[in-house]
C-alpha cells in the first residue's frame, strides 16, 4: 500500500466530508472521487484529520499505521488513549468498549472511531434519530456491523462523553454517527 | 426521554446567508484589495492575527474583507480555518533579545544603551482629524513618493552616518538594571516545556507560559480594560508603573532541517515587545529592588503589549490573593467571550419555554398553598 | 527558504528543464499548508512560552538518493515544491547538477542581498526619528 500525504486542498475536501456526514448522521457522503481511486479510503480520514498533535491507531492494519505516522507526524498509541481509532473491520464489542469517551467536563477527548464495512447495504435495517438527522433516517448494516453498533450505543449512552464514529465503505462513501445520534433497530 | 427535533428556517437561514454575500460583493465601491487592506489598515491586520494567534498576514486580510471590518468575527473566521491545520512544527526557542527594532523606547531612563527610536509612532502628534480633499492628498503622495525616489541611496545612508548608528537588538533596560542590581533576579536554572493553551484550557494556578500565551492571544480591549481595573478599578491598589522598554521590531522564527539537522530560517515576525518596572513596596518585598513584568505579541499593537508586561507582573505580586489570574485565564479571549455571547442570539425556545412552564408551576403551587 | 516565491518558481522550473532531474524525481510530500508554533524565551525569567503559530507550507521530495525539504512562509505551494527541489539539488554531487547548483547558490546570495536592501530602506526611513537629547547646564 502506498499512501501519499494530502495537499492542502484535498485535506480540506475530506474535511468536509468528514463533516457533513457528522452535521447530517446517516447520510451517504462521498469522500473525494480522485482520492478514492488511488489510495484506500479508509486511510483518508486519518491523513486529512491527524498531525504532531494528535494521537491515533490501527490495530488490525500495521502497515497503514507506519504510513500515516511517517506522513503526518502523528503519534501511535493505545486503543484506550487515542484520538482516532481505525478498524478495517467492524470492531469487536470489547474494542468498542476499550476506547476513550472523554469526560463530562471534557467531552471533546471522546473518541473518533472509524469503522471500514464493505458497503453500506445491509441485512439489519436501523432507525436513526437525533440533531441534524432527517425524518426517517435510515441506516442499513450487515450482521456483523450489528455487535458493532449495539457496542456503539453503550458508548455513547451517558452524554455529554461519548464517541464519533465513521462508517467507511470500500468504496470511499462515509456515514457519520456523531455521539448525539440514537440508533435503533426497525 | 426521547430527542423532540424541530425543524424549519432553514429557507430563511440561507438566503440571509446570501443576502449578507450579495450586498458584500455587489456594493457600489470598487473592490478592496488585499494590499491596500494590508498597507493601508496594518495596525487591524496585526490586531486580528494576535487574537487570531495565527501569524498569515493575507488571511488576515481576507478575513477582515469577508467579516466587512468586524475584527472579532476575524479572528473567528482565522481560528476556525487554523483549527483545520496539521501543526507541523515547533520553531527553535527564538529570544526575544534578538528581536530587530524598528522603533525603541525607554519611558523610564533617557539614556540607554542604543539609542530612543521613535520610529511610525503618532505619540506626540496633536490629534487633527484631516480633513483635507482627496485630490489634495493625492497630490501630496505623488509628492512624497517621488522625492523619496529622488534620493540617491548613498547620500540617505550617509544622513545619519554620524558614528552613532542606532543599534538594531539594543541591550535591554532590564540588562542595565540588573548590572546596577536594582532588579529581583527571578531567572530560572531549569527550562521548562511551555504550556499549550491551543489544546488544553488553561486554569489557575497556571504555569507562566499559559498566562503568557493567554495575555499575547487576548483581545486587546479586554486586556486594557483588566489592566485599568487592576490599576484603578474595584480591586485596584494604585501602583507605580514606569515602562522599561516599548519595541516594535521583527524576530526571526527558525525550524530546524530534517535532513541536515541545522536551524532553517522560515520567517520573519514582527512583534511589540514590553518591559514594565514595578515598584515593590510590599512587606514580604525587597524594598530595596524593582520587579519586571513582561509583554510580547504578534504584530504591532503596543496599548496589548503594556497591558501584558503591567498584568504580568501584577499577576506574578498578586499570587492568587485575588481572582486576577482566573480573569486574565478565563474572561479574555476574543473568541471565547464573544462566541457565548452571540450564542444567546441563536434560539432558546426549548429552554425559555420551560422556564415559563416552572413560572406558571410556582404560581399554580403558590395558589394551592394560599387556598 | 527566504527568496522570493517568484523567484524560486523560476528556478525550479528551471531545474525541471533537466530531463535527468525529472526521472529522477518524485514527491514524496506535496506541498501543504500547516502551522509552526513559535517558542519564544523571555527576558525576565528566562523561560519559553508560545506566542502563536504561523502559517508555512511545506513539501518533501526525493530526487535520487538525496531528501530535498521546505517549510516557506504563507501559502506558497509551487514556491515550496521549488525550494524542496532545490535543497535536493544542494546537495548532489552530480557533475550535471553542477549549473543547477551554481544558479541555487547565486539565489542565495541574491536573497541575502534582497534582505538586506530591504532592512537597510527600513532603516534609513526611521533613522531621523532618532532622538538626540540636548542637555541644558
Amino acid at each position: 500500500m502506498t499512501l501519499s500525504a494530502l495537499s492542502s486542498r484535498d485535506s480540506t475536501l475530506v474535511f468536509r466530508s468528514l463533516l457533513t456526514s457528522l452535521s447530517s448522521p446517516g447520510e451517504k457522503v462521498p469522500m473525494p472521487t480522485h482520492l478514492c481511486e488511488t489510495m484506500p479510503p479508509r486511510a483518508l480520514p486519518l491523513l486529512a484529520l491527524t498531525d504532531i498533535e494528535t494521537t491515533f491507531c490501527a490495530p488490525d492494519d500495521p502497515d497503514l499505521e507506519a504510513e500515516v505516522a511517517e506522513l503526518t507526524g502523528s503519534r501511535v498509541v493505545s486503543v484506550a488513549d487515542a484520538n482516532f481509532v481505525l478498524c478495517s473491520t467492524p470492531p469487536p464489542h470489547e474494542l468498542v468498549l476499550h476506547v476513550g469517551r472523554g469526560t463530562p467536563l471534557h467531552p471533546e477527548l471522546g473518541c473518533r472511531l472509524i469503522v471500514c464495512t464493505e458497503s453500506h447495504e445491509g441485512d439489519v435495517a436501523m432507525r436513526l434519530t437525533g440533531p441534524g438527522t432527517r425524518p426517517n433516517a435510515n441506516l442499513s448494516v450487515s450482521a456483523s456491523a450489528d455487535e458493532f453498533i449495539a457496542a456503539r450505543n453503550i458508548a455513547v449512552a451517558h452524554p455529554p462523553s461519548g464517541i464519533d464514529c465513521w462508517l467507511v465503505s470500500a468504496n470511499g462513501v462515509v456515514v457519520g454517527l456523531p455521539r448525539t445520534t440514537l440508533v435503533e433497530k426497525r | 426521554m426521547g430527542y423532540v427535533s424541530a425543524r424549519g428556517g432553514l429557507d430563511a437561514i440561507r438566503a440571509a446567508e446570501r443576502l449578507v454575500r450579495r450586498l458584500r460583493l455587489t456594493s457600489e465601491s470598487s473592490w478592496l484589495e488585499e494590499d491596500q487592506i494590508l498597507e493601508k489598515l496594518r495596525l487591524l491586520v496585526d490586531r486580528v492575527m494576535g487574537e487570531a494567534g495565527l501569524w498569515a498576514p493575507r488571511l488576515a486580510a481576507k478575513a477582515l474583507r469577508q467579516s466587512e471590518g468586524d475584527a472579532t468575527e476575524a479572528v473567528h473566521l482565522l481560528r476556525a480555518y487554523r483549527s483545520t491545520l496539521p501543526r507541523f512544527a515547533y520553531s527553535e526557542p527564538a529570544d526575544a533579545d534578538d528581536v530587530s527594532v524598528e522603533r525603541r523606547i525607554v519611558p523610564a531612563f533617557q539614556r540607554v544603551p542604543g539609542s530612543q527610536l521613535l520610529g511610525r509612532s503618532v505619540d506626540y502628534t496633536a490629534r487633527f482629524l484631516e480633513r483635507q480633499s482627496d485630490d489634495l492628498a493625492r497630490e501630496e503622495a505623488e509628492k512624497l513618493r517621488s522625492e523619496a525616489s529622488g534620493t540617491p541611496d548613498d547620500e540617505r545612508s550617509e544622513a545619519h552616518a554620524d558614528g552613532d548608528t542606532p543599534q538594531r537588538s539594543p541591550q535591554r533596560l532590564l540588562e542595565m538594571l540588573r548590572e546596577m542590581d536594582l532588579v529581583v533576579d527571578r531567572r530560572r536554572a531549569d527550562d521548562p516545556e511551555p504550556f499549550d493553551i491551543t489544546r488544553t484550557p488553561a486554569r489557575p494556578p497556571a504555569a507562566r507560559s499559559a498566562l503568557l500565551s493567554s495575555m499575547t492571544r487576548a483581545d486587546t480591549g479586554a486586556l486594557v480594560n483588566q489592566w485599568y481595573r487592576n490599576i484603578l478599578g474595584p480591586d485596584g491598589y494604585l501602583h507605580e508603573v514606569t515602562l522599561g522598554e516599548v519595541r516594535h521590531g521583527a524576530i526571526d522564527v527558525e525550524v530546524r532541517h530534517p535532513v541536515t539537522g541545522l536551524p532553517v530560517c522560515v520567517s520573519s515576525v514582527r512583534v511589540t515587545e514590553v518591559e514594565a518596572i514595578e515598584d515593590l513596596e510590599g512587606v514580604d518585598e525587597d524594598r530595596t529592588k524593582f520587579d519586571v513584568g513582561y509583554g510580547l505579541c504578534f504584530g504591532h499593537n503596543e496599548r496589548k503589549a503594556i497591558a501584558m508586561a503591567n498584568l504580568d507582573i501584577a499577576c506574578h505580586r498578586d499570587a492568587g490573593r485575588t481572582q486576577l489570574e482566573q480573569s486574565l485565564l478565563l474572561t479574555t479571549d476574543a473568541l471565547d467571550s464573544a462566541g457565548f455571547l452571540e450564542h444567546l442570539k441563536l434560539p432558546h425556545y426549548v429552554t425559555f419555554r420551560s422556564m415559563i412552564e416552572r413560572k406558571f408551576a410556582m404560581r399554580k403551587a403558590r395558589n394551592r398553598d394560599a387556598s | 527558504m527566504r527568496s522570493r516565491p517568484e523567484r524560486l518558481v523560476e528556478l525550479g522550473e528551471r531545474c525541471l528543464t533537466s530531463e535527468t532531474l525529472r526521472s529522477s524525481l518524485v514527491v514524496t510530500q506535496p506541498p501543504a499548508c500547516g502551522t509552526v508554533m513559535v517558542q519564544v524565551r523571555e527576558p525576565v525569567r528566562r523561560e519559553r512560552f508560545y506566542l502563536g503559530e504561523i502559517l508555512v507550507t511545506r513539501c518533501e521530495v526525493r530526487l535520487d538518493a538525496e531528501r530535498g525539504w521546505a517549510m516557506i512562509d504563507g501559502d506558497e505551494p509551487r514556491a515550496a515544491l521549488a525550494a524542496a527541489l532545490c535543497d535536493a539539488v544542494s546537495r548532489t554531487t552530480a557533475e550535471e547538477y553542477e549549473p543547477l547548483r551554481l544558479a541555487i547558490d547565486e539565489l542565495c546570495r541574491e536573497t541575502r542581498e534582497h534582505l538586506a536592501a530591504q532592512e537597510q530602506r527600513r532603516w534609513d526611513q526611521i533613522a531621523d526619528t532618532r532622538v538626540k537629547f540636548e542637555e541644558f547646564e
